[in-house]
């Protein structure tokens, strides 16, 4: 390695390649949060109908993704699925095993969140005569979305840098591109600073509004889980 | 099963470094974060904007940065670690971000009373954190604490990347040797699961002792 430690003009040439990382990053954030929040608000729905075998099943599914590594998950995704017959390119399985993960921790929080909701709401609701359906969308989700709002963005900080992982099963994310772009440039210094940069630019905007909701909800339930 | 049979060796051993690396991380973390959280809520203005900068930092990066930085760009600085040390500096630093933000909370925690009684009684400085701060603190920190030990142990995997032979790396070397990516991961994760289990029991007892009502978060 020559020049300086910094060298001004590498990170000038270098910088371009990381303009489709860095939307690859926030892709497979915004995937696997979406799809992770809406499965994991299925899964707390579905633990209100209170059938015995659904509960166990959805509690042994959220405790066997949040002990396993995100590693682990996403190295089963990208060898062992394919075996299985589920062919996706690396990108989408990336996808598939964090939303996998975070369906687990969002179902945890949603669950606490329906607990929180008064028992007064739901009787009030149905000694109103309301539907279910109704109910759920007009009572019981407006506040039970407010009390987990501050867990859920704590979650979705983590969620961004776990994304960071993918690169290990050749996703070409912030992290992945550093990793090429050190290898084909024999200079490793740069091409770290500038992924540590944008990741903590990143997560810093995710940080800055986590501190925001929790300044406005309050806690409650963040300090819990994580 | 025969074939998990004849790799047991590397997966145990694996697991063992597993379990060394985070003993490292988890201990060198919490006694870094101790007199660093003690500085961020009594130290001096400059010493608290540092130890603020330090913890945002680990929070905002991801432990794979760290590592990645700690195994490949510390050498342009002249300083070069082998990857079993550069994986514990990493994941200490990392762990060491969130620990010292749950030790300050609990020390927030702990009435003034406390502090202005033991000054009072004229008990030594040390003397007073040890016996009257700290066991009150740690009520309120241990939970948070101890959720972080278990994403600590987690993370642990990511040493894999930078070629430390532990659990996630034998497992995948040993997938590479035989093709059988189901069973080698199955039984690396069942592995996880039990040292995942291990930190829980320990979390347990140690609310017990303190008597704190139960939050492992993987109670059920």
């Amino acid at each position: 390695m020559d020049g300086p430690l910094l060298d001004p003009a590498a990170i000038v040439r270098m910088l371009p390649l990381f303009g489709t990382a860095i939307m690859t990053t926030i892709g497979v954030f915004a995937a696997s949060t979406a799809i992770g929040t809406v499965a994991g608000l299925t899964f707390a729905l579905l633990e209100r109908m209170g059938w015995r075998a659904v509960t166990g099943a959805l509690g042994v599914y959220s405790w066997f993704f949040r002990s396993l590594p995100e590693l682990i998950v996403l190295l089963f995704c990208y060898l062992a699925l394919p075996g299985l017959g589920l062919d996706w390119p690396a990108t989408a399985m990336a996808i598939l095993g964090l939303a996998c993960i975070g369906t687990a921790y969002d179902y945890e929080i949603f669950r606490g969140g329906f607990a929180s909701v008064g028992r007064g709401q739901y009787e009030a609701s149905r000694a109103l005569g309301l539907p279910p359906v109704r109910m759920y969308r007009r009572i019981i989700l407006p506040q039970m979305l407010r009390a987990t709002l501050p867990a859920w963005v704590t979650y979705a900080c983590g969620a961004l840098k776990r994304t960071a992982i993918v690169s290990a099963i050749s996703v070409n994310d912030v992290m992945g591109t550093a990793r090429l772009v050190m290898e084909s440039t024999q200079r490793a210094f740069e091409p770290m600073v500038i992924a540590l940069v944008v990741y903590v630019l990143l997560s810093s905007i995710l940080m800055a509004a986590e501190a925001a909701v929790t300044r406005r909800y309050g806690a409650q339930l963040g300090r819990r889980l994580f | 099963m025969e074939i998990l049979l004849a790799h047991a060796p590397a997966l145990l051993s694996g697991a063992l470094y597993t379990l060394a690396v985070f003993a490292a991380t988890a201990t060198l973390s919490l006694l870094i974060a101790v007199p660093l959280a003690v500085l961020y809520e009594f130290g001096p203005r400059p010493a608290r904007a540092i130890v603020a900068t330090f913890s945002w930092t680990m929070r905002a990066a991801p432990t794979l940065v760290l590592l990645f930085f700690a195994y490949y760009a510390l050498p342009a600085l002249g300083i070069f670690l082998e990857p079993i040390p550069s994986a514990i500096l990493a994941l200490t630093a990392s762990g060491a971000g969130y620990n010292l933000t749950f030790i300050a909370a609990g020390l927030r925690a702990v009435p003034r009373e406390q502090f202005e009684a033991a000054r009072a009684l004229g008990i030594p400085r040390l003397r007073m954190y040890r016996r009257i701060i700290f066991p009150q603190a740690l009520r309120v920190a241990l939970p948070p604490l101890m959720s972080n030990l278990t994403l600590m142990l987690k993370g642990t995997s990511l040493a894999a990347l930078v070629s430390v032979p532990e659990l996630t790396a034998e497992a995948y070397s040993v997938v590479s040797l035989t093709y059988r990516p189901f069973e080698v991961l199955g039984a690396a994760a069942v592995m996880y699961i039990l040292l995942n289990s291990m930190l829980v029991g320990v979390q347990y007892l140690m609310e017990q002792r303190l008597d704190i009502p139960d939050t492992a978060p993987h109670r059920r």
